[in-house]
């Protein structure tokens, strides 16, 4: 996928602010390895939210899937081009609390929240 | 028998060179003991010491947290992760289970993937979520351990315990073939020191007791409590006299001090026993010995006033050289100094030290089965390099000859000598007196003794004057 091409399917997938952090915790932690139950744990979202929102991660190519149903294992992306641009796009704005809420905001007018 | 260091200096010299390739170690602790950043250290170790690719398992802190403090230790994990040496994987007890119970599940594949030879897992307290039922978490650890077995690797478990009282065992000591136990504890009321104890390592020896150890730059460091060899032939290979540097005191020891002695001072504030040591040490240094004086009490600058003021100029001077180290008592991890003292020694290759106070040193640890072993640690060492020593400790009052005598301390000693206060006919008068000098004779007078300005020294005559 070229460059212009990923970045823009990977900011399509993000948009909301669950989405964001989930990313941001796979780039962060890169060979986590884990089902919904266990990252809703990590983030303290309920499993439920975060069941929700795997499949468009998966569709768009940041995250892999392994198995089915709520015993589905998620992990990162092994796709280098596309952790770039998470890294390049979100990962060095997401450093900072002002870009962090730069980037929220810029969220949240998208309207889906 | 081939051993894997764990890479934590002291700890792999308590276990005589490391654990059995291959063990399954537990580390129980209290929070704040150590036990990730020992298990971190195990994985580093591993990875830049010895060539063995790492795996960290974590059911808690996240990943990130993990290479974080790890920079702040020293060592960049990002970089060895980024040279595929080492993954940490974040995941639930239950995905961990299942995906290391065969040959092609995803931990499994991960692991061959760097051709891990060293797992850590942090912490094995998460298999509670799996079930509360104690004979399914046995057999959860069982099969965990027996898989990690097979497949070659040397494992490290972390455990969490609330509190330690000492003597219960869980069964995940059982099951492990090496067993360590880490304490964050509160010491002489005032602050926390760390220790750590092995408990079980089947197939091989170790030195048993709570040995302290500190977490710093470069990890932790573990200060074994013991002396690592007895071997005392520096101080066994003849018996050589030596001036004590004390006018007259000599002749009370038929002779003088014996190298590699250690002598015990002790005496109340003010009678002088800062000025005996330091005496001591400018006098072997002008006969070219190197020496060192280590304060816990007074400040460089106030010994080199006092030593000035007795014209016993420190420094180097004909060949030889006193230094002053000073140390304050508090925030003091007492074991950290014996070793770094030690270290000194072997590189200085001091032959006369001074302590001040040998109280001060140990007073801090609170426990006086665990001071008392600090102090014998301290003589074997200064025994094994050949150092004669001058042990200062301070007392109440004049009058506690019979009470040091009889403490577990004055049989770990050489020598012991009293300065004490007599007060007699309205005057208070000062006296010495040898209470110990191991088979050999010496005087029992109790004599006087005087300081001026070059010095103290003893009165060659034995007097009558402290009876009334």
């Amino acid at each position: 996928m070229a460059g212009h091409d990923c970045s823009r399917q990977v900011g399509q997938a993000i948009d909301n602010l669950v989405k964001l952090e989930l990313v941001m915790f796979f780039h962060e932690n890169p060979e986590t390895l884990d089902d919904a139950c266990g990252i809703s744990r990590r983030l303290g979202y309920s499993p439920e939210v975060i069941e929700s929102f795997m499949p468009e991660l998966v569709a768009a190519g940041l995250l892999m899937q392994h198995g089915q149903g709520p015993g589905a294992l998620y992990r990162y992306t092994q796709d280098p081009e596309v952790r770039r641009v998470v890294e390049g796009d979100y990962s060095s704005r997401y450093q900072t609390k002002a870009e962090r809420r730069r980037l929220e905001s810029a969220l949240a007018a998208k309207g889906v929240v | 028998m081939a051993r894997a260091k764990l890479g934590v200096a002291g700890l792999d010299a308590i276990l005589h060179g490391g654990v059995v390739p291959g063990n399954a170690i537990l580390v129980e602790g209290t929070p704040g003991a150590g036990k990730t950043t020992l298990g971190m250290q195990f994985i580093y170790a591993g990875i830049t010491q010895h060539n063995e690719p790492g795996l960290i398992v974590t059911f808690e802190e996240f990943p990130s947290q993990m290479y974080r403090d790890a920079g702040m230790l020293g060592w960049d994990l990002q970089a060895l992760a980024n040279e595929n040496k080492l993954k940490i994987i974040s995941t639930s007890p239950a995905v961990f289970r299942q995906e290391t119970a065969g040959p092609s599940g995803l931990i499994t594949q991960m692991a061959r993937e760097i051709g891990a030879e060293r797992v850590m897992v942090d912490s094995i307290s998460h298999f509670q979520r799996l079930t509360q039922d104690p004979a399914e978490q046995r057999e959860i650890f069982n099969s965990l351990v027996n898989m990690l077995k097979r497949g070659g690797f040397t494992a490290m478990f972390t455990k969490e315990v609330k509190s330690r009282s000492g003597d219960e065992v869980s069964f995940e000591e059982y099951a492990s073939d090496t067993a360590l136990r880490l304490t964050y504890e509160v010491e002489a009321s005032t602050q926390r020191a760390r220790y750590v104890e092995v408990v079980k390592a089947r197939g091989q020896d170790f030195i048993p007791g709570k040995h302290s150890f500190l977490i710093g730059r470069g990890g932790i460091t573990v200060f074994p409590s013991v002396a690592l060899s007895t071997d005392d032939d520096a101080a066994k290979a003849h018996i050589e006299r030596i001036d004590s540097g004390i006018p007259g005191l000599d002749e009370m020891l038929h002779g003088g001090l014996i190298r590699a002695w250690s002598l015990l001072l002790v005496g109340p504030a003010g009678s002088g026993k800062t000025i005996f040591g330091l005496q001591s040490v400018c006098f072997a240094a002008s006969k070219g010995e190197s020496c060192l004086f280590l304060s816990l009490r007074e400040r460089p600058s106030m010994l080199r006033a006092t030593a000035e003021s007795l014209s016993m100029p420190l420094g180097t001077r004909g060949g030889g050289s006193v230094d002053l180290v000073y140390q304050a008592p508090l925030p003091l991890n007492p074991y950290a100094l014996v070793y770094r003292l030690l270290q000194w020694i072997d590189r200085k290759h001091y032959t006369r030290v001074v302590i001040d106070s040998l109280d001060d040193l140990s007073g801090g640890l609170g426990d006086p089965g665990r001071a008392l072993s600090l102090i014998r640690l301290v003589l074997d060492e200064l025994r094994r390099r050949g150092v004669t020593s001058i042990l200062i400790w301070g007392s109440r009052s004049g009058d506690e000859a019979g009470t040091v005598a009889s403490t577990p301390q004055s049989g770990l000693v050489d020598a012991i000598i009293s300065l004490r206060f007599v007060e007699s006919q309205g005057v208070v008068r000062s006296g010495l007196a040898i209470l110990k000098s191991r088979g050999t004779a010496h005087s029992t007078d109790i004599r006087p003794y005087q300081i001026t300005s070059q010095g103290l020294s003893v009165v060659s005559r034995r007097v009558t004057v402290y009876d009334d």
